[in-house]
Protein backbone atom coordinates (compact mmCIF):
# COMPACT_ATOMS: atom_id res chain seq x y z
CA UNK A 1 0.00 0.00 0.00
CA UNK A 2 1.18 3.51 -0.77
CA UNK A 3 2.74 5.09 2.28
CA UNK A 4 4.72 8.10 3.44
CA UNK A 5 7.98 8.46 1.56
CA UNK A 6 6.79 6.61 -1.53
CA UNK A 7 6.81 8.27 -4.93
CA UNK A 8 3.34 9.62 -5.68
CA UNK A 9 1.92 7.83 -8.73
CA UNK A 10 1.57 10.17 -11.66
CA UNK A 11 -1.81 10.67 -13.30
CA UNK A 12 -3.54 12.86 -15.83
CA UNK A 13 -7.16 13.88 -15.43
CA UNK A 14 -9.33 16.42 -17.23
CA UNK A 15 -10.70 19.58 -15.70
CA UNK A 16 -14.35 20.50 -16.14
CA UNK A 17 -13.32 22.24 -19.36
CA UNK A 18 -11.61 19.12 -20.67
CA UNK A 19 -8.11 20.47 -20.17
CA UNK A 20 -5.76 17.66 -19.07
CA UNK A 21 -3.85 18.22 -15.85
CA UNK A 22 -1.10 15.89 -14.70
CA UNK A 23 0.55 15.59 -11.33
CA UNK A 24 4.02 15.51 -12.89
CA UNK A 25 3.49 18.76 -14.79
CA UNK A 26 2.14 20.45 -11.70
CA UNK A 27 5.21 19.34 -9.76
CA UNK A 28 7.47 20.51 -12.57
CA UNK A 29 6.42 24.05 -11.73
CA UNK A 30 8.11 23.58 -8.35
CA UNK A 31 4.91 23.38 -6.33
CA UNK A 32 4.06 21.14 -3.47
CA UNK A 33 0.72 19.56 -4.28
CA UNK A 34 -2.26 18.79 -2.07
CA UNK A 35 -4.53 16.14 -3.57
CA UNK A 36 -8.07 16.21 -2.19
CA UNK A 37 -10.14 13.19 -3.20
CA UNK A 38 -13.82 13.93 -2.60
CA UNK A 39 -16.27 11.43 -1.15
CA UNK A 40 -20.00 11.78 -1.72
CA UNK A 41 -20.18 14.19 1.18
CA UNK A 42 -17.63 16.37 -0.52
CA UNK B 1 -11.08 25.92 2.49
CA UNK B 2 -11.73 29.22 0.73
CA UNK B 3 -10.37 31.33 3.55
CA UNK B 4 -7.08 29.45 3.40
CA UNK B 5 -6.38 30.14 -0.28
CA UNK B 6 -3.78 32.82 0.44
CA UNK B 7 -2.02 30.55 2.92
CA UNK B 8 -1.84 27.67 0.44
CA UNK B 9 -0.35 30.09 -2.08
CA UNK B 10 2.19 31.39 0.44
CA UNK B 11 3.20 27.79 1.10
CA UNK B 12 3.76 27.22 -2.62
CA UNK B 13 1.02 24.62 -2.69
CA UNK B 14 -1.13 23.74 -5.65
CA UNK B 15 -4.41 22.17 -4.58
CA UNK B 16 -6.01 19.66 -6.94
CA UNK B 17 -9.52 18.55 -6.03
CA UNK B 18 -10.47 15.21 -7.56
CA UNK B 19 -14.11 14.19 -7.89
CA UNK B 20 -15.79 11.04 -9.18
CA UNK B 21 -19.36 12.31 -9.33
CA UNK B 22 -21.09 14.02 -12.21
CA UNK B 23 -19.76 17.42 -13.20
CA UNK B 24 -22.77 19.47 -11.96
CA UNK B 25 -22.45 17.96 -8.50
CA UNK B 26 -18.72 18.56 -8.36
CA UNK B 27 -19.08 22.15 -9.52
CA UNK B 28 -21.84 22.73 -6.99
CA UNK B 29 -19.53 21.46 -4.27
CA UNK B 30 -16.83 23.87 -5.37
CA UNK B 31 -19.25 26.80 -5.36
CA UNK B 32 -20.88 25.95 -2.05
CA UNK B 33 -17.58 25.45 -0.32
CA UNK B 34 -16.17 28.54 -2.01
CA UNK B 35 -13.31 26.40 -3.18
CA UNK B 36 -11.02 28.29 -5.56
CA UNK B 37 -9.01 25.23 -6.47
CA UNK B 38 -8.74 23.25 -9.69
CA UNK B 39 -11.30 20.49 -10.04
CA UNK B 40 -10.31 17.30 -11.84
CA UNK B 41 -12.79 14.65 -12.90
CA UNK B 42 -12.23 10.93 -12.37
CA UNK B 43 -15.59 9.31 -13.12
CA UNK B 44 -14.03 5.86 -13.53
CA UNK B 45 -12.15 6.35 -10.23
CA UNK B 46 -8.92 5.06 -11.72
CA UNK B 47 -6.84 7.50 -9.70
CA UNK B 48 -8.87 6.69 -6.58
CA UNK B 49 -7.85 3.08 -7.12
CA UNK B 50 -4.23 4.00 -7.84
CA UNK B 51 -4.08 5.83 -4.51
CA UNK B 52 -5.77 2.84 -2.87
CA UNK B 53 -8.78 4.66 -1.51
CA UNK B 54 -11.31 2.26 -0.09
CA UNK B 55 -14.93 1.57 -0.78
CA UNK B 56 -17.21 0.66 2.08
CA UNK B 57 -20.97 0.62 2.33
CA UNK B 58 -21.01 0.46 6.13
CA UNK B 59 -18.52 3.27 6.57
CA UNK B 60 -20.14 5.43 3.88
CA UNK B 61 -23.71 5.14 5.10
CA UNK B 62 -24.41 5.18 8.79
CA UNK B 63 -25.98 7.43 11.41
CA UNK B 64 -22.90 9.65 11.46
CA UNK B 65 -23.23 10.27 7.72
CA UNK B 66 -26.93 11.09 7.97
CA UNK B 67 -26.25 13.52 10.82
CA UNK B 68 -23.54 15.18 8.73
CA UNK B 69 -25.87 15.59 5.75
CA UNK B 70 -28.53 17.14 8.01
CA UNK B 71 -25.93 19.54 9.39
CA UNK B 72 -24.74 20.49 5.90
CA UNK B 73 -28.29 21.22 4.76
CA UNK B 74 -28.88 23.31 7.88
CA UNK B 75 -25.75 25.22 6.87
CA UNK B 76 -27.20 25.93 3.44
CA UNK B 77 -25.98 23.06 1.30
CA UNK B 78 -28.60 21.74 -1.11
CA UNK B 79 -29.43 18.08 -1.48
CA UNK B 80 -28.64 17.09 -5.06
CA UNK B 81 -28.81 13.37 -4.67
CA UNK B 82 -25.97 10.92 -4.95
CA UNK B 83 -24.29 10.10 -8.23
CA UNK B 84 -21.53 7.67 -8.83
CA UNK B 85 -20.44 5.08 -6.31
CA UNK B 86 -21.61 6.37 -2.93
CA UNK B 87 -19.50 3.76 -1.14
CA UNK B 88 -16.30 5.36 -2.40
CA UNK B 89 -14.28 6.93 0.40
CA UNK B 90 -11.93 9.83 -0.11
CA UNK B 91 -8.58 10.97 1.12
CA UNK B 92 -5.97 13.67 1.18
CA UNK B 93 -2.32 13.48 0.13
CA UNK B 94 0.51 15.98 0.25
CA UNK B 95 3.14 15.49 -2.45
CA UNK B 96 6.35 17.48 -2.14
CA UNK B 97 8.01 19.16 -5.11
CA UNK B 98 10.17 16.06 -5.64
CA UNK B 99 7.07 13.90 -6.05
CA UNK B 100 7.33 12.20 -2.65
CA UNK B 101 4.26 11.51 -0.50
CA UNK B 102 4.56 13.57 2.68
CA UNK B 103 1.04 13.07 4.04
CA UNK B 104 -1.23 10.12 3.44
CA UNK B 105 -4.72 10.36 4.89
CA UNK B 106 -7.36 7.87 3.82
CA UNK B 107 -10.86 8.56 5.11
CA UNK B 108 -12.06 6.07 7.68
CA UNK B 109 -15.67 6.94 6.85
CA UNK B 110 -17.57 9.39 4.68
CA UNK B 111 -17.44 12.14 7.30
CA UNK B 112 -13.75 11.76 8.00
CA UNK B 113 -11.48 14.45 6.62
CA UNK B 114 -8.27 15.88 8.07
CA UNK B 115 -8.55 19.36 9.58
CA UNK B 116 -7.28 22.04 7.19
CA UNK B 117 -4.84 23.06 9.90
CA UNK B 118 -3.23 19.62 9.73
CA UNK B 119 -2.78 20.00 5.98
CA UNK B 120 -1.30 23.47 6.39
CA UNK B 121 1.05 22.21 9.11
CA UNK B 122 2.32 19.54 6.74
CA UNK B 123 2.98 22.12 4.05
CA UNK B 124 4.66 24.50 6.51
CA UNK B 125 7.00 21.70 7.49
CA UNK B 126 7.96 21.22 3.83
CA UNK B 127 8.59 24.88 3.17
CA UNK B 128 10.09 25.76 6.54
CA UNK B 129 7.70 28.68 6.74
CA UNK B 130 6.08 29.54 10.05
CA UNK B 131 2.43 30.21 10.65
CA UNK B 132 1.44 33.78 9.75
Amino acid sequence: MLKLGDIAPDFTLPTANGQPVSLSETLRDGHNVLLVFLRHLG
Amino acid sequence: MCQYQAEFKRLNAEVLVIAFGALPLAQAWLEETCSPFRLLLDPERTVYQTYELERSLLRSWNLKTVRRYVQLMRDGRQWRGIQGDSTQLGGDFIVDADGILRLVYRSRDATDRPPVEQLLAGLRQLTGKDET
